[in-house]
């Protein structure tokens, strides 16, 4: 008997251990599949954004037309990740260093953020 | 049947198969999250490229010495290499994050010469000859190093009571820096403006162009160019002689032009002399462009090259209106002979000799095209931009495969 209460105890853990993998494996999807997504729409950003002329660039990016809340990802055609939302910021004046923040939601997590810089100068 | 040691076995089986289970989760999970830090850190890589690709032409525009090595993009981090010994082949490395992915972008600096900035643009003469006066109307810059020579053959009578032409802005003795294109040194031997590095800037347009979109011949002869089918989509047709002034001449029938379709952008490059029979003005396709570059004469005959099927044999066909929408560049001089009609050419031409008008009472306008200046490069014309003083630009932008 003591022999079954101890392979019951084994099996348990292990399947405690495997039910533990999963979710973390889960979560870990999730979690990357949200850090591509986030990724994604900050380079969709930076691709508009290079489009522009460099004295449109830092008027606007300095007037906040180029910080997105979710309603602004939506109206753009984005599924916007939980609570996500896109900040731009720009210093210098040529070439100009661009930083684009998207900040989301991560349940169980606490905030999380991607952040790509680049350097873009007068054509 | 002593079965006391079936649940220890069962158990190990058991925790064997939840092990496999495990490592496959785990090996997945770890999969995973490789495959996102790489996509993200080659996102970044990209941006990090930009970057660098952004600083280089900066530097580039502001006459500023390129780095050399590695540069790190701070704040950010990742590191970007530009290669920039060749300004006509610029690539810039992105590298980023613990996975070093890296990104390659390449693209053209070009300065682009004060000749682009004329409509017609002479380094020597503009000649008026021919037994009868002609109408030349040039909209924009008429730019000449030498002066305007009416050279009729009917000399005794002062033509120049007919001659009705209008230049919109017109001036002599300009300095042929400003009216005139030189051949970069393409085979590096220390001088530029020979024939070989026109042979080898051909060859190295031909080469940075998909083979579909190029035709390239080799020829000791003369290369007719009529109505060629599927020439539509072709970006560069460079026929190269056996060697200077042997081979490779090019003539374009007024049946050539009117096979490409509205679009295309095409540039014909001859190692020799190139014979252009415009086509008549209502089959010029509508936003299409047929460029010229030559080493050799630039001929612009004053009647239609016809092919005679039944003859085997070219003949010739008076001449109405004609039209041509692109840029013509001879390294040499060009004639046009110009019978009673009317032509409109839109575009840059530029003749590092004389252009020589041989008249026969007709009507020639000329209208400025600012493609260029619009960052809108015709098919193999960036190779003609050397260094030097002019407005500078970032063309043919590319990510590296």
């Amino acid at each position: 008997m003591r022999r079954v209460i101890l392979a019951s105890v084994i099996g348990l853990l292990g399947v405690t251990g495997i039910l533990a993998f999963s979710s973390n494996q889960a979560f870990l999807n999730i979690s990357n599949r949200n850090l591509l997504i986030a990724t994604n729409h900050a380079d969709y950003l930076l691709k508009n954004l290079k489009q522009l002329p460099l004295d449109t660039v830092l008027s606007e990016v300095r007037q906040g037309a180029w910080n997105w809340s979710p309603k602004d990802l939506v109206a753009k055609g984005i599924i916007p990740l939980a609570g996500e939302s896109i900040e731009t910021q720009v210093n210098g004046t040529n070439p100009i260093r661009v930083t684009v923040i998207t900040r989301w939601n991560e349940s169980g997590r606490k905030n999380r953020n991607v952040v790509l810089n680049t350097l873009l100068t007068k054509h | 049947m002593n079965n006391r040691g079936i649940a220890l076995i069962l158990s190990y089986v058991v925790i064997m198969v939840l092990t496999i289970f495990a490592t496959a989760f785990i090996a997945r999970t770890v999969s995973d999250t490789n495959l996102t830090a790489r996509y993200m850190d080659s996102t970044k890589a990209f941006w990090v490229a930009e970057a660098g690709l952004n600083q280089a032409y900066y530097n580039y525009k502001k006459g500023i010495a390129q780095p050399v090595g590695p540069v790190e993009l701070n704040p950010g981090g990742g590191t970007y290499t530009i290669d920039a010994a060749n300004p006509m082949a610029v690539k810039v490395t992105g590298t980023f994050g613990r996975t070093s992915a890296q990104r390659i972008l390449r693209a053209s600096f070009i300065t682009i010469p004060a000749a682009f900035q004329n409509t017609l643009s002479i380094g020597r003469h503009l000649r008026f000859t021919g037994s009868q006066p002609t109408a030349l109307e040039v909209d924009g810059k008429t730019r000449l190093s030498g002066r305007l020579i009416r050279d009729w053959r009917h000399s005794q009578r002062d033509f120049s009571f007919y001659l009705d032409s209008w230049f919109e802005d017109y001036k002599e003795g300009v300095s042929v820096s400003d009216t005139t294109l030189g051949i970069p040194d393409y085979n590096h031997n220390g001088r530029e403006n020979e024939y070989d590095d026109f042979v080898q800037m051909g060859r190295q347009i031909v080469d940075t162009y998909p083979t579909s979109e190029v035709i390239y011949i080799k020829t000791n002869g003369e290369v007719l160019l009529s109505d060629i089918s599927n020439i539509s989509g072709k970006k560069i047709i460079f026929v190269e002689g056996r060697r200077e002034n042997y081979g490779g001449d090019v003539t374009i029938s007024h049946l050539f032009a009117p096979a490409l379709k509205t679009g295309d952008d095409l540039t014909v490059i001859s190692t020799n002399s190139v014979t252009y029979y415009l086509p008549w003005e209502s089959l010029f396709p509508e936003n299409a462009h047929l460029n010229i570059i030559c080493w050799g004469v630039y001929r612009q005959p004053a009647r239609y090259f016809q092919i005679n099927p039944r003859r085997h044999y070219s003949e010739l066909a008076p001449q109405t209106t004609g039209k041509n929408d692109g840029i013509i560049y001879t390294h040499d001089w060009a004639d046009w002979g110009l019978a009673s009609g009317k032509r409109s050419i839109t575009g840059n031409i530029i003749v590092n000799r004389d252009l020589v008008i041989d008249s026969e009472e007709c009507r020639l306008d000329i209208n400025y095209s600012d493609r260029i200046f619009r960052g809108d490069i015709p098919p193999g014309f960036k190779w003609l931009f050397g260094a030097g003083e002019g407005p500078k630009y970032i063309v043919d932008w590319q990510e590296a495969e």
